[in-house]
């Protein structure tokens, strides 16, 4: 059983269909990118799995339990599933500590006294030891993305999804979350990344992030064209927008399609086109 | 204010039909109506203190629901989403994230709404309620001094507005509110 297991789900809002016959398996310890152009889904796929977003058909379990049935217990899921949203979303009236602790106590009936324990365990695992007694908006954007990935730790879920954490953030601001992140993922905490807007700039800078985040994967961040990384070794797969796109259906694709990429098992995957994933992952 | 948000029509009806006509009323106008329209359809005698507590109860309650509602509604949708995404239910979600920051929101506007209500229980003298205006009325026939006594009453008046908003300013630096 995978931890995650998304299965032909269909999203839509209103009319507009947002995803299309979906289907991805996440393992336990896996490390995820979805890739894709604005509005492809992306975010919508994460909000989905922690519940967030209503699906209109398939199934998406996580730890073997349904999400989207009307019976499910989303407060026990939440427990399990900790999200950090591309605007932070830290709550202003609360100190940092209290942002972190809030939700242990509530809703996990945490006496007050261990959960600033265990606050101040995250908070120095994302290096701002110092700020406990700040509030939010005496930081800077990247230390409140840093909170906000800590409020999200100190439930230590299984799963983590990060929306965009770093796309509203300064350029010399993003190093230091990659680096909080890279730690985490060294802890081996599945994480689901909602990855750069695949432009050829921006796609360079996701691999540069990922090879950053991730040291030991093959990935040469100078400046490699996409085709010239793929495929580099056993199992290693990269795949361009050029290389994959079929013609005349380039735009019904690209509004439907996202890229996984998958490092955890020294798997790759960039696509824009969830049935070329497919097809990859049927011919394992 | 909750009859506004609940999803049920006629409640709702019965809501914005209840804020649309002490919204669209002059305070005066009430007044008259509760002191003199009560007794003329249902025959009993209302007093000046019971007719001004009805009056501005109600008046009151048309524009704070409405203000508390606007700051409720003003939280951004990310607030209930990043409290909904760490498991907090509906309740504890208002309790605990929209509620405290609502309620900062809604400081300025509800001491601005205060300070008008005080000025406007001078209008309480017309049906013979001896509040601060009455009271000077009163006190300028027996001394035939104007200016001291209005002087004196308007000082009053400023005395209760400034230090409500002394205290709404104190409040609004305590409180943080998302922006």
């Amino acid at each position: 059983m995978s931890l995650i297991e998304i299965e032909n789900v269909y999203k839509s809002y209103g009319q507009l269909e947002v995803l299309r016959d979906v289907s991805l398996n996440v393992e336990t310890g896996e490390i995820i990118a979805i890739i894709g152009r604005s509005g492809s889904g992306k975010s919508t796929l994460l909000r989905c799995i922690n519940g967030l977003e209503p699906i209109q058909s398939g199934t998406i379990r996580f730890d073997g339990e349904q999400v989207n049935a009307l019976d499910t217990n989303l407060r026990q899921l939440r427990q399990k599933v900790g999200i950090v949203f591309q605007s932070f979303n830290l709550f202003p009236h609360m100190t940092v500590e209290r942002n972190i602790t809030v939700a242990l106590t509530v809703v996990k009936k945490v006496p007050l006294v261990q959960a600033n324990e265990i606050a101040r365990n995250v908070i120095t695992q994302v290096g701002l030891a110092d700020k406990l007694n700040a509030y939010p908006d005496m930081l800077s954007g990247g230390q409140q993305q840093r909170v906000a990935i800590a409020r999200s730790l100190a439930m230590s879920p299984k799963l983590m999804l990060f929306d965009e954490i770093t796309s509203a953030l300064d350029p010399e601001l993003i190093g230091e979350v990659l680096r909080v992140l890279a730690n985490l993922a060294k802890d081996g905490m599945t994480m689901a990344k909602n990855g750069v807007r695949v432009s050829a700039l921006s796609f360079e800078r996701l691999l540069d992030e990922l090879s950053e985040t991730l040291p030991g994967y093959l990935l040469d961040p100078k400046g490699q064209s996409l085709q010239a990384i793929a495929p580099v070794e056993d199992g290693v797969f990269v795949l361009s927008d050029q290389l994959v796109m079929p013609k005349n259906s380039r735009k019904g694709l690209v509004r439907k399609g996202f890229l996984p990429v998958s490092l955890g098992k020294t798997m790759l995957f960039a696509s824009q086109c969830i049935s070329v994933i497919q097809g990859l992952r049927g011919s394992e | 204010m909750l009859l506004r948000v609940v999803p049920f029509k006629p409640a709702q009806v019965l809501a914005i039909s209840y804020i649309n006509f002490f919204q669209g009323t002059p305070v005066l106008g009430q007044l008259l109506i509760i002191f003199f329209g009560i007794p003329l359809f249902t025959g009993t005698e209302v007093s000046a203190w019971t007719a001004a507590i009805v009056a501005f109860s109600l008046f009151s309650g048309a524009y704070l629901g409405e203000i508390w509602r606007g700051s409720i509604e003003a939280i951004p949708k990310t607030q209930w989403e990043a409290s909904a995404s760490i498991g907090l239910s509906t309740i504890e979600q208002l309790r605990y994230v929209i509620i405290p920051q609502a309620f900062r929101m809604s400081v300025p506007p509800t001491v601005g709404f205060w300070v008008h209500l005080v000025k406007d229980t001078s209008l309480a003298s017309i049906i013979g309620f001896i509040e601060l205006t009455r009271a000077a009325q009163i006190m300028n026939a027996a001394t035939f001094r104007p200016m001291t006594v209005y002087l004196t009453i308007a000082f009053v008046y400023f005395l209760i507005c400034f230090a409500l908003t002394r205290l709404s300013a104190r409040l609004e630096k305590r409180l943080r509110v998302a922006n």
